[in-house]
């Protein structure tokens, strides 16, 4: 706490020289070194509290002298080496920190008892309400989801909101604060916006009641022509070019721009919004929409591209805007995609065409949902080897943006996880089973609202198969190479392949919103909280950073007992002979994929590609146009990657082989 | 299985799968330009394939089948006489 002291006769006498006023000096404390020098023409009210200004900031290239001119303070405090400069009305009931910058503003104030953000309630997926996630500074995807989910616990969500607003009492403040290192630059109106360290604001037109979260490794900025009503802004988060949000939560280096329009919405880290319009969704992580004509309604996403123009509808006319849409991780909507709510899209999985039907089938991720002649058709497991979900799933951690020393949200990016393996184990299971039921005579069956082809059951069925077997022996084999590097024997390297845990429900997997966990962990955590074990929003967050940091070892239990059901061997209990039967599997698996991706990239330079190049010219001009522009199938860096990867394949597994032979 | 047989059952799936008359269907045709196939169609073929042939292909040596006539003689490869 500084020291302060009452202005000398002499300090008002050179402040009233630089036309400067007070409703009553007495009310203007200032630091020991103060300087009158450098206050010009600018109207104190209210208890004022002044910093010394003697240093200078660099502003568009010239050098300033801090201190403030031609501004209206009211009940205000203002640290060292401040400059506020051309205020059009006034600031009021703020704490400026050092080294801020203010500068023709036209307000900034705060009431006694903002909550600045804190405490709003964003209606999400339901637009009526009734999913309704309450805002504070401290959200993350994960605290969002449990507000939103589990409705039917409603103890649960009764303990939740308490451990919340006791955060949010703790939010509330006498005064708006402006913290180190901010820059506000030609806003309008601010109030009721606490602006965190380093922030910059430039050219706002409205901000009211917020907060933006801001740190000096990833500073947050608010720019031109941004509108925003009851929001907070987390560290990184670039908002600009005249979005307009109300009731908004902002993530981690969340990206929005373009006249982009935001009301009841939840984006988390690394989101991206442009353009576009969204209301009632809980967009988690590495959510994207960049388009114009589309509007994201009621609806869950996280991973998830949305094409120009794609539509959700959740008001069919009857009892208002009530029906939600599930978009589970790693979903994209084509352009002009429209998806009747509710539905459940699974993971993974592409929309495209119009869908005048619920969609409701989880168990088959990696899927195409298509449209032809009005009927929605749904294509099992084809999105497995799309060159677009290779790519996704090496550019999602490769893009995390987030420079904050504190990532909030907990992200597992791994495409293939016991979440989405699970789904796959037990969608070829349901596929099989449909396949044997279906007479040949019939072309296709209607599940979850969507036509499948008879014929894709059991191709779909297929493609599942390779994915499990090159994941669930992949990982084996993972482990056995590690353990042949130190020439260990086959009873060492079955050691390496114990599971020890205890969890019996290892099948049940959550997605919360970037972070995949076991169910039983998430009762666990849901039941501390219950019975009151969990006292405090900071202790719930370390929890579910535990459960992040168990994802590994959970992981691991998961691959022990599927591969134990699908194989009938327990990893630790097999012989040499038993794994070069699942080597050899694997291999298959592994191949038959590469293949598969690699005839869908080697598409994006067939003749088809070529339509449109050498505009005026011949066959040979085309294709010298098509590889100026495009490259070529061979040198192409990601179907380089792919026969790599094939070489690759070949190779583990002749060194396994190898080594397995020499055990037996 | 002789190859008349054969040709017969390709020709037979493939107008069947992609909505074609049988007698417009030549051997040189190729499934994803002539013929019309798409990416997505060209899997629903194989499987009508594998089902009419009762056969489980690999799918690298599925994916070589480019056009009618390369099918008819994988298959009779496959399934000798």
């Amino acid at each position: 706490m500084e020291k302060y002291r009452a202005l000398t006769a002499h300090e008002i006498d050179i402040l009233t020289k630089n036309g400067c006023s007070a409703d009553n000096w007495e009310n203007l404390q200032v630091v020991e070194n103060f300087d009158p020098s450098r206050v010009f023409f600018s109207q104190f009210s209210g208890k004022i509290f002044l910093g010394s200004f003697s240093g200078f900031m660099e502003i568009d290239g010239i050098e300033r002298p801090c201190g403030i001119y031609h501004s209206r303070l009211h009940h205000c405090t203002i640290d060292e080496d401040v400059l506020i400069d051309r205020m059009g009305s006034a600031i009021l009931n703020y704490h400026i920190e050092k080294d801020v910058l203010i500068e023709n503003t036209f307000l900034l104030s705060a009431e006694k008892g903002a909550q600045f953000g804190n405490g709003v309630k964003v209606s999400i997926l339901n637009e009526a309400g009734g999913r309704d996630v309450t805002l504070f500074n401290d959200l993350n995807a994960q605290i969002a989801y449990f507000q939103a989910s589990f409705r039917h616990d409603s103890e649960f969500q009764q303990k939740l909101n308490s451990l919340i607003g006791k955060n949010i009492e703790s939010q509330v403040h006498s005064h708006g604060i402006v913290e180190s290192g901010a820059r506000i630059r030609n806003c309008g109106t601010i109030k009721n916006v606490l602006i965190g360290v380093n922030a910059i604001l430039e050219g706002a037109v409205k901000l009211e009641n917020g907060t933006i979260v801001s740190c000096p490794e990833h500073p947050s900025y608010v720019g031109v022509s941004v509108v925003a009503e009851n929001f907070i802004v987390s560290e990184g988060a670039h908002i600009d070019a005249g979005v307009t949000m109300e009731n908004v939560f902002v993530g981690q280096a969340t990206q929005l721009g373009n006249q982009f329009s935001a009301e009841n919405a939840l984006f988390f880290a690394n989101c991206e919004g442009f353009n576009s319009e969204v209301n009632s969704i809980f967009a988690g992580p590495y959510s994207v929409t960049h388009h114009k004509s589309t509007l994201l309604i009621a609806s869950l996403f996280s991973f998830y591209n949305a094409g120009s123009g794609s539509n959700q509808s959740n008001h069919m006319y009857k009892l208002g805007p009530v029906h939600q849409g599930i978009f589970e991780r790693g979903c994209k909507t084509g352009s002009f995609s429209y998806v009747l709510l509710e539905s459940h899209v699974p993971a993974f999985s592409t929309v495209i065409g119009k869908h005048l039907t619920n969609i409701d089938a989880p168990l088959l991720p990696f899927s195409y949902i298509t449209e032809e002649k009005g009927d929605s058709r749904l294509m099992p497991a084809i999105n497995l080897f799309s060159i677009g979900t290779v790519r996704d799933e090496a550019k999602w951690p490769a893009r995390d943006r987030r420079k904050a020393k504190q990532k909030r949200d907990f992200i597992i990016f791994d495409v293939f996880s016991p979440y989405s393996v699970e789904k796959m184990r037990q969608g070829k299971a349901m596929l099989l089973k449909l396949y044997e039921e279906t007479p040949r005579e019939k072309s296709s069956i209607v599940y979850g609202g969507v036509q499948i082809s008879r014929l894709l059951l059991r191709k779909g069925a297929k493609y599942y198969g390779f994915a499990i077997d090159r994941y669930l022996i992949g990982k084996i084999i993972n482990k056995i190479e590690k353990a042949i590097e130190t020439k260990a024997s086959w009873k060492t390297i079955r050691e390496q392949l114990v599971c020890n845990s205890a969890s019996e429900d290892i099948n049940k997997w959550l997605d919360l919103s970037g972070l995949l966990a076991l169910k039983e962990r998430i009762e666990k955590l849901m039941q501390d909280v219950k019975d009151d074990k969990t006292q405090t929003i900071g202790e719930f967050l370390e929890q579910i950073k535990i459960i992040y940091e168990s994802f590994a070892s959970d992981e691991w239990t998961y691959i022990y007992r599927a591969f134990a059901e699908d194989y009938g061997f327990m990893p630790d209990k097999m012989t040499p002979e038993d794994f070069m039967i699942l080597v050899k599997r694997w291999e298959k698996a592994a191949n038959s994929l590469n293949a598969l991706i690699l005839d869908d990239a080697s598409k994006e330079f067939g003749d088809f590609s070529h339509i449109g190049f050498g505009l005026g010219f011949g066959e040979n001009e085309r294709r010298a146009d098509f590889k100026a522009v495009r490259g070529e199938s061979q040198t192409n860096a990601v179907v380089q990657k792919l026969r790599a990867e094939k070489e690759e394949i070949q190779r583990r597994a002749e060194g396994v082989m190898q080594t397995l032979e020499s055990m037996v | 299985m002789k190859r008349e047989e054969i040709a017969e059952r390709v020709i037979k799936v493939t107008a069947r799968e992609l909505n074609k008359s049988p007698e417009d269907i030549k051997e040189n045709d190729r499934f994803s330009y002539e013929l019309g196939a798409d990416s997505l169609k060209s899997i629903e073929l194989v499987a009508a394939f594998e089902e009419e042939f009762d056969l489980d292909l690999d799918e690298d040596e599925a994916l070589k089948i480019q056009t009618v006539g390369s099918a008819i003689d994988f298959f009779a490869e496959l399934l000798p006489e």
